[in-house]
């Protein structure tokens, strides 16, 4: 992709199996710093288990996965912390955390096991919390939350990690209108005031489209496509990636594509 | 609601030290009381002066009651104290560990590892020549194997699986158990005794039981509470706490060493005893909240309190017979468990806080 820019995530040629299959066929991935980077396709494609390798979590079987050009499966937990924070489909919670709990415990990487939180720790909270409207659930127990509440109190969580590199899958899963348009210019923001690469996974193209500076489309574990969204969201695109036919044009108020799903290219028998 | 971000102590802050207070003034009382009360009744001013100014000298009958304080009931008292802070903590632990508040520090096969060690001391007497660690060694032998086992079972390069390492441990608890049963048939002459071991007391307890156990409150308590932090993480899943900065595989396996060491350690000297690892941690996190750093020492308080308190019960209901501790801890702790349940409940904050 952009290779003027030092890339901070950068997977080269990965492959990945969770048993015999390969999920991900020579996947080579970059995103740079300043920018939202995009990954979309259709269900099972592989797009969580790419930002898992991106993150360290899952180890690649071949190829290698690097943020700073460290192999990051093999970092430090607190250190990676300190550098990279994921987050994707949280489990149900078990046990009645504040919101102002769960924040803080973003802080983890920084403070480690014992020390107490210090002022920075919970200024950070403190903002990452009022960023994503949740100062007046500060005291309540997550347990009691709607699914869209916590969806915005787990991304404070990875806010307030103040990390440079933000891996966030769906991060507008369970979010009203109003509140994917305000997540995705909180990452716009965060992106360019922390020089911090965010990498997301979205279902929405017209979000995908209009936020982010390149879009990688995945099918089938593989990268079809490419690059800035003008060029890549096209409906011959999606037609070949998701095997549906849509309407693409300009958005009213810029330049970015949109998109209308008129039908599935595949006939019903 | 002031909370830590608008400033200052959390109102939460202050309701947890208050609660943390109450529950130590409780041990306090109990302990007391425990001294105080059984088949010989000393009043509450006169245990104050024998446990700290000794007998009155000349007084033959003073002699006599310090006797009974110093050498049975206060080493009963405070291995009682012991064992309940002991099941407190690890059932906190244990429940946070594996997300459900339905695990207890058995979970993983302690008790019944320590089960089948003690019947096997007592079916082969290899404790005559032990003395008074007849039971406890082979008790807490039996423990640690099968803590090791479960844990080797659910351990694959490197890494523990925490569903595997349940389902090992039920597995292998079932298992032994069915072993205990057979020894019993075989030994039937030994059956009462096997029984008795089996139900769990504090009538064993001695101040040498109490001394070999004090350096397990302090040094794996401390390890614990050390670990409150990386609890909390974990109490998200694994993957969330991976990427928060955990080193997941570490923080889980001094967890489940301390909570599983402590636990071996308690059910040696007095058997498994029931209820109180199980529904502690639940009831205190319905009070304070589920953050360790206050969680495991709360629950270690009230677990003790609730010991002592039943062990004084079973011994002082029915003289002179003995209730098994075991089933006044779950008819006292389980009404009280419902009634906070449902206090809950009525607050509207769900059942799973």
């Amino acid at each position: 992709m952009r290779d003027t820019k030092e890339a901070l995530v950068r997977l080269d040629g990965v492959w990945f199996s969770y048993g015999r299959r390969w999920v991900i066929q020579d996947v080579t991935f970059a995103a740079a710093p300043g920018e939202i980077t995009a990954i979309v396709g259709p269900n099972g494609a592989g797009k969580s288990t790419l930002l898992k390798i991106a993150s360290g979590f899952l180890r690649p079987g071949k190829g290698s996965s690097r943020v700073l050009g460290r192999n990051v499966a093999a970092m430090p937990a607190r250190e990676r912390g300190k550098l990279l924070t994921f987050m994707g489909a949280e489990l149900e919670p078990v046990f009645g955390f504040t919101v102002e709990e769960t924040v803080l415990l973003g802080r983890f990487p920084h403070i480690g096991a014992l020390r107490k939180e210090g002022p920075d720790d919970v200024a950070a909270a403190r903002r990452a919390m009022s960023l994503l409207h949740l100062d007046d659930l500060a005291q309540r127990p997550i347990t009691g939350l709607s699914s869209g509440e916590r969806q915005r109190v787990y991304l404070a969580r990875a806010l307030c990690q103040e990390t440079s590199i933000l891996l966030l899958d769906e991060p507008t899963a369970h979010l009203d209108m109003a509140y994917e348009m305000w997540v995705m210019e909180v990452l716009c923001r965060t992106a360019q005031e922390r020089k911090a690469a965010v990498v997301v996974i979205l279902h929405d193209l017209n979000l995908a489209a209009r936020f982010a500076s390149s879009l990688y489309f995945v099918r089938e574990g593989r990268v079809c496509k490419s690059g800035p969204p003008a060029e890549t969201v096209t409906a011959e695109t999606i037609r070949e990636v998701y095997g549906a036919e849509c309407y693409v044009f300009r958005h009213p108020e810029g330049q970015w594509p949109q998109v209308i799903p008129l039908r599935p290219a595949q006939k019903y028998p | 609601m002031t909370g830590l971000l608008s400033g200052g102590r959390t109102g939460g802050t202050i309701k947890k030290g208050w609660v943390t207070a109450g529950l130590v003034a409780c041990l306090a009382a109990v302990i007391f009381l425990g001294v105080g009360l059984g088949a010989v009744r000393v009043p509450p001013r006169e245990v104050f002066t024998l446990l700290f100014k000794g007998p009155v000298p000349g007084d033959p009958e003073s002699q006599v009651r310090w006797e009974i304080l110093w050498r049975l009931r206060l080493p009963r008292v405070l291995m009682g104290l012991l064992v309940g802070f002991f099941l407190g903590i690890a059932g906190a632990v244990m429940q946070g560990l594996f997300r459900n508040p339905m695990a207890d520090p058995y979970i993983l096969g302690v008790s019944s590892g320590a089960s089948l060690g003690a019947v096997l001391g007592i079916v082969f007497g290899v404790g005559r020549a032990l003395g008074a660690w007849a039971l406890p060694l082979p008790a807490f032998l039996g423990a640690f194997c099968a803590m090791v086992v479960v844990y080797s079972l659910a351990t694959w390069h490197g890494r523990t699986e925490l569903l595997t390492l349940l389902l090992s441990g039920i597995a292998l608890s079932s298992m032994i158990s069915s072993g205990v049963a057979l020894i019993m048939v075989l030994f039937r002459q030994r059956t009462e005794e096997i029984v008795f071991w089996t139900m769990g007391g504090l009538a064993r307890s001695s101040w040498s039981s109490v001394r070999v156990s004090l350096p397990y409150v302090l040094v794996l308590g401390t390890l614990i509470w050390l670990l409150s932090r990386p609890l909390d993480v974990l109490a998200f899943g694994e993957e969330t706490a991976f990427h928060l900065g955990l080193d997941v595989e570490r923080s889980k396996r001094l967890a489940l060493f301390g909570a599983s060491l402590i636990t071996a350690q308690s059910v040696a000297f007095t058997g498994p005893i029931g209820f109180v690892g199980l529904v502690v941690p639940h009831a205190v996190r319905l009070i304070i909240g589920p953050a360790h750093r206050w969680l495991v020492p709360c629950s270690g308080l009230a677990g003790a309190s609730l010991l002592v308190l039943s062990d004084l019960l079973a011994r002082t209901l029915v003289p002179p017979a003995e209730i098994p501790v075991g089933v006044i801890t779950a008819m006292g702790g389980a009404p009280f468990f419902l009634y906070l349940l449902f206090q809950q409940r009525k607050r509207g904050r769900g059942t799973e806080s």
